[in-house]
């Protein structure tokens, strides 16, 4: 099995290549902006400086040609504010959707496809349902839904050109300890954290821990299919933030113009998308993934949010670069 | 319950609440802000229920309720079959409007949703949905919409006919609960569904016209 993840360098691509990496049939091609964040036996790993970059296009088509995948995990997808602004992150996220699309078109030695999108597909329009099963369209009202739907269609039109099958992985918003989180780096702020005021509407979150079980089920399982994947349960952003010992401070309209120019000075800018899971919710009805990947998460929403707040702290260290290397 | 209790009980839930030791779902229910407006509900109105073991003690259920305005029967239809059965009822068909919708959702309401529907049912929730308005003939039922019949078929959900008389402006109202529809036999879903609508129209029919023969 030769395995290609794009995203490698991100905290769910390192989760899922330290899962595959025992497996001594496996061989694993990295390409991502960051190096992974662990040690990794049976992975080659290169680093893109700037996937936009015509050049670096280049290459990683050339680079996965050359390493001829048999599976594709596609997590080059970036949340704006995660470790990218909205518009480099929705830039990186369609190149490296580009990359997988040319190399795909000269290879025939893939067979599957898991490509990660999320729940913010199914937008929060007035009328839409608040928790979303497969069968509703996606219909994203945010930049980062928009770009998450041009990436999963992409795919999803690749393996129909080419028959293969792909598994639309859509996530709920992905916590854990470390990751670089709009939204959890913002339920985290100190002593007082705006939220919606009426309505303060759930929200489901999905542990980083599921998210990497959930997809090497996928890569198991090889379903030509769309699947949900949320830790069961919800709570609201009030709630959250009272379980984090913090205060709420119900915001509305023009409040959150003020809220996010506060949480961005101190270091937490605020994106659309999250902004719209405080006033409108965003959940997702997961049932299905039981069916089509044999996997249910083993965290729930509200013990993700109670862990959150005893997530250790990044911890930096001078250390000389003789003593580095 | 007096309002000294109601009073005591309302402590609670903003003790409970500031703590953030509550439980919310996926689609906006909180069970403690409904157990405190069921309470302040059961002090000005009075429902009796007949035919409650006919819910399910376990597992999904799709109520079809008649209403007449539509105001109070949504209320009255979950706190009667709350109070006679434990089932907590999600009636559907609230507004997505701020305050109001979210509000209503804090107390159980979905939208008129095909998705929240499936997912309620498949959730195992017991779900009342309401044929259409009838302000003028309150013996009969109004139109009911095959879509949310469809999703009792795919959760294998007991369809059930809900009867409800009362007055807006009076204390007492009475709601039926009658025994499952039959469930037609065919092999395309939206078709039985259809034909299972109807029948549950005529079931929910029957009952408003044995109401009326009682009094």
């Amino acid at each position: 099995m030769r395995t290609l993840i794009l995203g490698m360098g991100g905290h769910l691509g390192t989760a899922v290549a330290k899962r595959l990496d025992p497996d001594p049939r496996v061989e694993m091609l990295g390409l991502d902006i960051e190096p992974p964040r662990r040690l990794l036996h049976r992975a080659e790993f290169h680093l893109v400086v700037d996937p936009t970059s015509a050049r670096a296009a280049r290459e990683m088509v050339q680079r996965i040609v050359e390493f001829a995948p048999t599976e594709v995990v596609h997590f080059g997808v970036y949340e704006p504010h995660a470790r990218a602004n909205p518009h480099a992150a929705h830039a990186r996220s369609l190149a490296f959707t580009k990359a997988v699309c040319d190399a795909v078109a000269q290879l025939d030695t893939i067979r599957h496809v898991v490509v990660r999108s999320g729940i913010e597909v199914y937008g929060r329009r007035r009328g839409a349902a608040l928790s979303p099963d497969e069968h509703v369209a996606p219909a994203p009202t945010t930049g980062y839904g928009r770009t998450l739907l041009v990436v999963e269609e992409s795919m999803e039109a690749l393996g129909r050109a080419h028959r293969i099958p792909v598994t639309r992985l859509r996530f709920a918003p992905v916590a854990g300890p470390h990751i670089p989180s709009p939204l959890t780096r913002y339920l985290r702020l100190p002593f007082f954290v705006p939220v919606g005021a009426l309505p303060d509407p759930p929200f489901s979150l999905l542990h980083i821990d599921d998210a990497a079980d959930a997809t090497v089920a996928a890569l198991a399982r090889r379903a030509d299919v769309a699947v949900n994947v949320v830790g069961a349960g919800a709570v609201t952003a009030a709630q959250a933030v009272r379980i984090g010992g913090r205060i709420p401070v119900p915001t509305i309209g023009p409040g959150w113009l003020l809220a996010r120019l506060a949480a961005g000075a101190l270091g937490s800018p605020l994106p659309e998308h999250v902004i719209e899971l405080f006033t409108r919710g965003r959940t997702a009805d997961g049932a299905h993934a039981r069916d089509v990947l044999g996997f249910v998460p083993a965290h729930t929403t509200l013990e993700i949010v109670r862990d959150m707040y005893h997530w250790p702290s990044v911890t930096f260290h001078d250390i000389a670069i003789a003593d580095a290397a | 319950m007096t309002s000294a209790g109601l009073a005591h009980d309302l402590l609670a839930f903003a003790e409970q609440h500031a703590a953030g030791a509550h439980d919310v779902d996926p689609w906006g229910f909180d069970h403690g802000m409904y157990d405190l407006a069921a309470r302040a509900g059961r002090l000005r109105w009075a429902v009796r229920v007949d035919g409650a073991e006919h819910v399910p003690a376990s597992g999904p259920a799709l109520l079809v309720v008649n209403r007449r305005f539509g105001f109070s029967e949504p209320a009255v239809v979950a706190m009667g079959v709350h109070e006679a059965t434990g089932r907590r009822v999600r009636p559907v068909g609230i507004a997505d409007v701020p305050v109001l919708g979210s509000f209503l959702r804090r107390l159980g309401g979905v939208l008129d949703a095909p998705a929240e529907i499936r997912g309620l049912l498949r959730a195992g929730e017991v779900v009342a949905v309401p044929c259409s308005r009838q302000p003028l003939h309150a013996d009969l039922p109004g139109v009911l919409r095959s879509t949310a019949v469809r999703a009792a078929l795919d959760a294998a959900a007991p369809v059930l006919p809900v009867a409800v008389t009362g007055n807006e402006l009076g204390l007492a109202w009475r709601v039926r609960v009658g025994a499952p529809v039959a469930v037609p036999s065919g092999a395309d879903l939206d078709e039985v569904a259809v034909v299972l609508a109807d029948a549950a129209r005529d079931a929910l029919a029957a009952l408003l016209a044995s109401r009326a023969a009682d009094h």
